[in-house]
């Protein structure tokens, strides 16, 4: 009994170890209400102006810190190429939440375009994580109107569950009938019939929130997490995992996803890195 | 519901040895829902470690009206008495968010062992978000199916002549089923007040977090209901 508990104990240890996460981080982070509280106190980023025929681009899991580095560079050339207006990334931006990756992943993201970002969980694996994440980037919860009929709403799934404030905001959020909405953030609420632990974790949680979706008629829920390519569509309302832009992360379809607007319509098709 | 009734009538009858349940619940999730339950449940047993049970509950507060519902068959095997194999379905929905959830399992029980339950099984699981289909619970296709591991630990701290007292790590009961990377955990009590009438008592909290590795503290549920066991 004494060396099963020991063994479990390892177990735990390794896997802390492994992610480099901070013991304390993992109990005693600010909470999603107070960090909803806060988000809302901040100003929304402002909206790109855009034509009526734009492109923009989806991803997350870039993991700035990470020592393989990423495909940003990959990244950086499409958005040339391909004249990409705007980014969006679903969180993870930094490998362990410092003030110092912070720093290198602002440097790095805004040298590509205007982008929108989001939290993750590992934004929040250090002591300063919430505060450095919202020096740096403002806000993890909001929703910017994109041109005249493209909604965007980011929310904050960070350590995997989404709470009453953030509930009672996306029900208002989501009830506008006049636009095209598309929900960013981390973590997934379906990853599959075989699924793994990198989703919304408690089942009345992901219920409410995938009724909220198909009532509001989303156009698509995208998230990161899982650092693999996936898709999925439940009851008219796409669920669009995408891959992660870590090099040492990559468990499968390295890309983004690279929405169209033209007019009324939107479109979109994954990018692979794997070329 | 027609179950219940039948298994009503055979326990009026006394045709089988048969447990009649009723309980009243509190639920909360933070952000997600508060609720009290009245919820009420029949067991019948048969021989070599076979059973029936049944069970229905309602919601007081939000998705206030039917909860859910489910059914369980419990097989043995006089050559092996120390395995029980469990099949069931359980149908849950949610009023306010019109949409519901069926799931069939199985569980392997081992019940041979001093003091400890164990079981371990497999459960398909159907979202049911199809706001004309969501109270239908024979709908098991679609596209947000998924299966889910189960896994049941009970073991039993104290036990007098009338009483027992037990903790539980267990992602499975009458009517939940609870994702692999939930961990319910809780004590179970179960008292003797009079003869064939019994008190039992269950508290239930979860945590979450294992996918982020920033734990929190999930639900909180307690149970009290009495049982006729003649």
């Amino acid at each position: 009994m004494r060396s099963s508990v020991l063994l479990v104990l390892k177990v735990l240890l390794l896997i802390f170890i492994g992610c480099e996460a901070d013991l304390k981080e993992a109990f005693f982070h600010p909470d999603v209400e107070k960090r909803v509280k806060e988000s809302f106190a901040l100003a929304a980023p402002a909206p790109v102006p855009v034509g009526d025929t734009f492109e923009f681009a989806v991803f997350g899991d870039v993991h700035i810190g990470k020592a393989a580095g990423g495909y940003l560079e990959e990244f950086r050339r499409d958005v040339d190429s391909l004249g990409i207006e705007f980014f969006c990334v679903l969180g993870d931006i930094t490998e362990h939440g410092t003030g110092a990756e912070y720093d290198s992943a602002r440097n790095v993201l805004a040298a590509i375009a205007p982008f929108y970002p989001t939290i993750g969980n590992h934004d929040l694996y250090s002591a300063s994580g919430w505060e450095d994440f919202k020096q740096t980037f403002g806000p993890a919860t909001y929703a910017i109107q994109i041109g005249t009929r493209l909604k965007l709403i980011f929310f904050d799934t960070a350590e995997g569950e989404v709470g009453k404030t953030q509930f009672n905001w996306l029900e208002d959020v989501l009830a506008d009938t006049n636009t095209t909405k598309l929900v960013f953030t981390h973590f997934p609420i379906y990853d599959g019939t075989i699924p793994g632990p990198f989703r919304l974790a408690a089942n009345s949680e992901r219920a409410k929130l995938m009724s909220l979706l198909v009532r509001n008629q989303v156009y698509a829920y995208c998230c990161g997490h899982i650092h693999g390519w996936r898709q999925t569509t439940v009851d008219g309302v796409q669920h669009l995992i995408v891959g992660t832009m870590s090099r040492a992360l990559d468990f499968g379809s390295p890309g983004y996803l690279l929405f169209l607007v033209r007019g009324d319509s939107i479109s979109w098709r994954f990018v692979s890195f794997d070329r | 519901m027609r179950l219940m009734l039948i298994f009503g009538f055979l326990a009026l009858a006394e045709a089988v040895p048969v447990i009649p349940d009723i309980g009243l619940g509190y639920r909360i999730e933070p952000g997600v829902e508060e609720k009290g339950a009245v919820a009420g449940g029949i067991k019948i047993r048969f021989k070599n470690n076979a059973a029936v049970d049944a069970g229905v509950y309602g919601n007081i507060g939000d998705n206030f009206g039917l909860g859910g519902y489910a059914l369980k068959g419990e097989f043995g095997c006089a050559s092996v008495p120390w395995l029980n194999l469990h099949l069931g379905v359980q149908h849950q929905e949610w009023r306010d968010w019109r949409c519901g959830e069926n799931r069939a399992f199985f569980l392997l029980h081992l019940t041979g062992l001093k003091r400890f339950e164990v079981g371990m099984g497999v459960a398909w699981r159907q979202g049911v978000f199809d706001r004309a289909r969501f109270r239908e619970p024979w709908v098991f296709t679609g596209p947000a199916g998924e299966w889910n591991i189960l896994y049941r630990l009970e073991g039993l701290v104290l036990e007098t002549a009338r009483g027992e007292l037990g903790l539980f790590l267990s992602n499975i009961s009458r009517h939940q089923i609870h994702n692999p990377q939930m961990f319910p955990f809780g004590v179970r009590a179960g008292y003797q007040v009079v003869p064939h009438w019994r008190l039992a008592a269950t508290c239930q909290s979860t945590v979450k977090g294992f996918s982020a590795l920033l734990f929190s503290p999930g639900e909180f549920e307690i149970e009290l209901g009495v049982r006729y066991e003649k």
